[in-house]
């Protein structure tokens, strides 16, 4: 189902929560709704399934006016981020209960919660209890109780807050399992980046009730739009050099120079940020004259590569560089950057000018 | 098509209003004519016919918001009403009370004469003496025991420590009926009886409120007490300084009820107080029946008076009582 | 640049536990010896009460004995002229009597000087009234067996005198209570001192020859001791000693007062289970009335307060005010309120009846009909537990997850299914928390009925209770040991019910 939300804005108050706010989901497709705490993305959502009315704008499912329409009423599926299963049901029963209040007859029900279990891959444990059910199990129980009655919309508010790393891991790949077999458009919340990197078919990055970007996730990552999208994706954080624009080339503040490309409308003598992705560095070639000089601060083994910690002016640096450099704290070094990974940010705006 | 529907809520309305009125009207007649029946019953049709032409979900969810407000306020009026009747009644003269059916209201409200005629007839103001020293004294004294009690179980180590506790939960669930035989027997053997002794005594420790407390003084992180150890903290100063005030609402809780207990009890001043002037309170309302036989206006504004105190603490400490009493009671 | 931090400075304290160890053990002496002392001298005093009384006892029977065993050996040899006077002369010198008898007793004669004395008396009585002559006859003729008797009583009566004397004095004792009282309140106070002071000699033994690391461990415990000693001699003196005392008194047929009992049995029970054969058995009386109460108080106040909670648990305007006015009858006293609701049902001036009189149907005599009494400590036994139920149940509805009610609603279920299926689930476990604290308060129902029939249980002893038959077998028949027994068959109902509760509670119970 073709999911549209157009102008869409919430105001608490004199909070707003969500402004103008403007997307298009297509059908079929994992979402991921990114962002810092007190983004909107929590209140989006709550918009989408109806919980929360909306103060202006509109929402569309399949070209079908929803803005005013219960949640009863719009065929959606909703998990919680603490799953909120019936304690006093069994497994069996919490999955059957959206098609009870359906009407559907016992046989039927049972039949369909089953199927919905063995897609979750929880059909040995149907006469547990919620409570004898580990983390991971409880929210495979509740992503099938949302599914159970065939919604053209799934909604997660942060399934995976609640589980420990190496149990995130396992479930955000059977959540993408899960889509990908039924064919659910989904959209789910969460302010982790990897999670919404590794799985999803396209993030909506939002900051202060704003839309930032929506792309697919490489595009988020090669192509930032602004300096917030930068420096939120990417692990380690991207790397921020001040500096100004002179005559073709970024110079910083302690005068060394980086060769630029094609600079979309950066004036002369602007202030701005030089990005660099840490992947984004290399050695620099004798001679060079757009490079920067830096000396090592500590040199971290991370297993499958080596990261290292430079100074550079009043700043610090965070570099991946290959192995064979042998290089120790105190070292000096001179980098230079590739092309790809590298942006030019406003200092002030964020706007992005390279 | 959409003018027709809108003058049909719009009628739909107005006669749900009516109705609502015409039958609000009635039922009140009713109650003091037989007349009254009639536009009840008319009142109630209206409310029908006006949920049938407009039975938008605002007429709906404002109906059963309505009858909710109605239950609601006919339960609580059935709540308050002994205490309208107390207070109207204490300021009815002896004429007034023999009436029947009784006046809802009392001709003069400045009539003092009751409470004067109560508090010579019986030494109510001894009574209220005598409660008020043994509600504070008791709450006193067991306040401070089940202070440090509640502090040696949950942050002092010594042998036995789980197993007496254990012990003493299952101690809590005697009921007092079962002990009042021995106590009683005690309090004579030892002379105190019929002294306010003997109603300060027996009460100057209680299970139920070390049980409440120190399950408090246990969800109080441990490491605060040791951080204050190693800065040389003693166990009594830490004990007053930091654990107690931490846990002023548990025990401000503990107190109130402990006092409203106190002030409320009336079996065993029965057993044990025979003179009149140790009595306390309810005590001595109660015996004050037998002296007053049929004036029972003096016996409202001796109730009265009994009662005012609690209420006032209650108005005043509405939620402490009642999380405290919820909490007590999830526990219990 | 890293500078060190100025090595650690320490106050050397002495041992704190040395010195705990030390004030323990002298004011653990003062204190026992003080209340030593305290009993002693009261002790003391006591014996002196004792020797009094004995003493006056003593005189008082001597000296009417005296005359009581005289009078007939001499009316065996009076002629009849004597005979006639005998009683006057006896009579006349009775007063006198008392005084020498007692001033004898004082100088400490012996009881045979004392009747030769009282004999002596009477033929000075007899003298006054006849003539010295037949005075000295008849003093004469008996001479033979005034002795013998004499005799008699110096080996066999003296000490039956004795003991004459001692049980008039111990039944003396007992009748006036405060007498009585003091015996225990001294001997308590004697054993608290030398319990007192023998720990303090053991604490002092510690101090003086335990190795270090003992003493510092005795310290240690004292001080979780010094807090917990406030708490535990409330409840051992009132709380657990009561229980085993209960217990054991339970099994002492025909426990009084004073400490007599017939002796180890069964019978406190037997009597309490089936009464009197003949008359109707209070106590099961009582227990059917208590059961009816209970079966019609607690289905309806829990039923109405689940309802009530209900509603004060939506967002409503007023709800300070509502609830001030649900939870107001909680804190005010039974008795007060009981007054007001006795007023209420009164036959001829109640309001009830008036309001009964506007819908048409006669008044009724509702506190001394006989077949309308239970429906009145019903109707007030709900009005008096509905606040506390409410809070109770409110406080259960509150806990229950928002986001239940949230996910129902989104798949579409209506108010009357999320009731049905959500609400009253969750809220089974307060439901039965509830259940059981009602039963287990309205079983033990006293102060109402009391209250509302003005001390007699119910207009006919109708409405008599188990409780009820617990305070008059105390209070009134001084049976101590069937009021302890019956106590103890009201304890087991309790316990069964707790039990039965905490059972349904775990099993209720689908979040931990």
């Amino acid at each position: 189902m073709r999911v549209e939300m157009k102008n869409l804005s919430k105001h608490f108050g004199r909070v707003k929560a969500v402004n103008d706010f403007s997307v298009i989901l297509n059908d079929g497709e994992l979402v991921c709704l990114l962002g810092p705490s007190g983004c909107g993305k929590s209140t989006v959502l709550n918009m989408l399934s109806g919980i929360l009315p909306v103060t202006g704008g509109k929402i569309y499912f399949d070209d079908e006016d929803v803005t005013d329409l219960p949640p009863e009423q719009r065929g959606i599926g909703l998990v919680f981020q603490n799953y909120a299963l019936y304690p006093h049901m069994t497994v069996l029963g919490n999955i059957c209960f959206p098609l009870e209040i359906q009407g559907l007859p016992k046989a039927e029900r049972i039949q369909r919660a089953t199927e919905m279990a063995e897609l979750v891959h929880m059909e040995g444990m149907l006469h547990r209890k919620p409570k004898e059910l580990s983390g991971g199990q409880q929210q495979r129980v509740a992503i099938a109780r949302a599914l159970v009655k065939r919604p053209n919309l799934l909604l997660l508010d942060e399934p995976l807050s609640n589980l420990d790393a190496r149990l995130r891991l396992e479930m955000r790949e059977e959540i993408r399992r899960i889509q990908l077999q039924t064919k659910v458009t989904t959209i789910f919340v969460t302010h982790d980046q990897e999670e919404a990197m590794s799985i999803s078919d396209h993030i909506v990055l939002m900051k202060d009730g704003f839309l930032q970007q929506h792309d697919d996730p490489q595009a988020l990552y090669n192509e930032p739009a602004n300096q917030f999208v930068a420096d939120f994706l990417g692990n380690p954080p991207i790397n921020n050099i001040k500096g100004a624009i002179h005559s073709g080339f970024f110079v910083a503040q302690n005068g060394d120079k980086v060769r630029l490309p094609e600079t979309d409308g950066a004036p002369e003598g602007v202030k701005v940020h030089l990005a660099i992705r840490a992947e984004s560095f290399m050695m620099a070639d004798e001679g060079d004259e757009s490079c920067l000089h830096c000396t090592v601060e500590n040199v971290y083994q991370l297993g499958k590569e080596e990261m290292a910690l430079l100074n550079f002016g009043d700043t610090q640096v965070r570099a991946y560089l290959s192995f064979d450099y042998g290089l120790k704290a105190g070292d000096e070094v001179t980098l230079q950057v590739r092309d790809r990974g590298v942006f030019l940010f406003d200092l002030e705006t964020g706007r992005r000018y390279a | 098509m959409k003018k027709q529907n809108r003058t049909r809520s719009l009628l739909g309305t107005v006669t749900y209003v009516a109705g609502i009125v015409l039958a609000l009207v009635g039922s009140l007649t009713w109650l003091f004519k037989e007349t009254g029946s009639l536009p009840f019953a008319v009142g109630l049709v209206a409310v029908a016919i006006g949920l049938f032409l407009n039975h938008s979900y605002k007429t709906k969810v404002l109906s059963l918001r309505g009858i909710r407000y109605f239950f609601l306020s006919v339960g609580a009026l059935i709540m308050v009403f002994p205490f309208y009747w107390m207070l109207v009644s204490a300021f009815k003269t002896s004429a007034e009370m023999n009436l029947f059916p009784p006046s809802m209201l009392p001709k003069n409200w400045r009539n003092f004469n009751n409470f004067v005629v109560a508090f010579q007839t019986a030494p109510f103001a001894r009574y209220f003496l005598n409660s008020v020293a043994t509600c504070l004294s008791s709450v006193g004294i067991t306040t401070f025991t089940t202070v440090l009690a509640a502090f040696a179980f949950s942050r002092l180590k010594f042998p036995g420590r789980d197993v007496l506790f254990s012990l003493l939960l299952s101690m809590m669930m005697v009921p007092f009926e079962m002990l009042v035989i021995t106590n009683y027997t005690t309090i004579v053997k030892v002379g105190l009886n019929d002294t306010i002794w003997a109603l300060i005594l027996p009460f100057t420790s209680s299970i139920f409120y070390t049980y409440i407390l120190r399950n408090f003084f246990v969800s109080i992180p441990e490491g605060l007490y040791w951080s204050a150890r190693v800065d040389g903290c003693t166990n009594w100063r830490y004990l007053w300084k930091i654990m107690v005030p931490i846990a002023r609402p548990s025990l401000v809780t503990i107190v109130l009820l402990n006092a409203m207990a106190s002030w409320n009890s009336f079996m065993w001043p029965l057993l044990v107080i025979k003179k009149d002037i140790n009595r306390t309170l309810p005590f001595g309302l109660y015996t004050f029946t037998t002296e007053v036989g049929a004036n029972n206006e003096l016996l409202m504004a001796a109730s009265l008076v009994v009662v005012m105190p609690m209420i006032i603490l209650f108005l005043f400490a509405r939620k402490q009582i009642v999380s405290g009493v919820s909490r007590g009671g999830i526990k219990g | 640049m890293k500078q060190k931090l100025p090595a650690p400075t320490f106050r050397k304290r002495p041992q704190r536990g040395l010195r705990r160890l030390a004030v323990h053990v002298v004011a653990l002496f003062l204190l026992g010896g003080l209340i030593l002392y305290l009993g002693l001298s009261g002790r003391e005093m006591l014996i002196n009460h004792m020797d009094v009384a004995k003493a006056n006892v003593s005189i008082d029977i001597l000296h009417t004995k005296a005359l009581a065993d005289i009078k007939p050996i001499l009316q065996e040899y009076a002629n009849d002229s004597v005979n006639s006077i005998l009683d006057q002369a006896i009579s006349s010198k009775k007063r006198g009597l008392k005084t020498v008898v007692g001033d004898m007793f004082a100088s400490g004669s012996t009881t045979e000087e004392i009747y030769l004395a009282v004999e002596q008396a009477v033929f000075e009585g007899i003298a006054s009234r006849t003539d010295q002559a037949s005075a000295d006859g008849l003093q004469a003729v008996a001479r033979e067996d005034l002795d013998k008797f004499m005799a008699q009583l110096v080996q066999e009566e003296t000490e039956a005198l004795d003991n004459l004397c001692l049980a008039k004095v111990r039944k003396s004792l007992k009748v006036t209570e405060k007498g009585y009282a003091q015996m225990y309140y001294h001997i308590a106070l004697i054993a608290i001192g030398g319990v007192l002071l023998g720990f303090a000699t053991f604490l002092f033994g510690i101090w003086l020859f335990a190795p270090h690391k003992t003493k510092i461990k005795t310290a240690e415990l004292l001080e979780p001791i010094d807090y917990l000693l406030p708490f535990f001699v409330g409840v051992f003196i009132f709380t657990l000693y009561p229980i085993v005392r209960v217990v054991i008194m339970s099994f002492q047929e025909r426990y009084r007062l004073d400490g007599s009992f017939q002796g180890w049995g069964l019978g406190n029970y037997q009597y309490v289970i089936h009464g009197i054969p003949g008359t109707s058995n209070y106590f099961t009386q009582g227990l059917r009335n208590t059961f009816l109460y209970v079966i019609m108080t607690v289905p309806i106040t829990t039923v109405l307060a689940v309802i009530i909670a209900y509603l004060l648990n939506q967002k409503l305007r007023f709800s300070a005010l509502f609830q001030t006015t649900y939870f107001l009858p909680m804190v005010t006293s039974v008795t007060a309120v009981g007054l007001v609701w006795r007023w209420i049902f009164n036959g001829n001036f109640g309001i009830l009846n008036a309001v009964l009189q506007l819908f048409g149907t006669t008044p009724i005599d509702w506190l001394r009909d006989t077949n309308y009494s239970m429906t009145v400590l019903v109707v007030f036994g709900i009005w008096n537990s509905l606040p506390f139920t409410i809070i109770l149940l409110l406080s259960g509805l509150q806990n229950i997850d928002e986001s239940y009610y949230t996910v129902a609603k989104v798949d579409g279920a209506k108010a009357m299914r999320i009731f049905r299926r959500i609400t009253v689930p969750l809220l089974a476990p307060t439901i039965g928390l509830v259940l059981t604290i009602n039963s287990i308060s309205a079983f033990k129902v006293f102060t109402d009925v009391t209250v509302l029939f003005n001390g007699s249980p119910g207009p006919a002893f109708n409405m008599y209770t188990v409780v009820y038959y617990i305070y008059e077998m105390m209070r009134n028949r001084l049976e101590l040991g069937r009021a302890a027994a019956a106590a103890i068959i009201l304890f087991v109902f309790i316990f069964i019910f707790t039990m039965l509760q905490r059972y349904i509670q775990r099993k209720w119970n689908y979040t931990t």
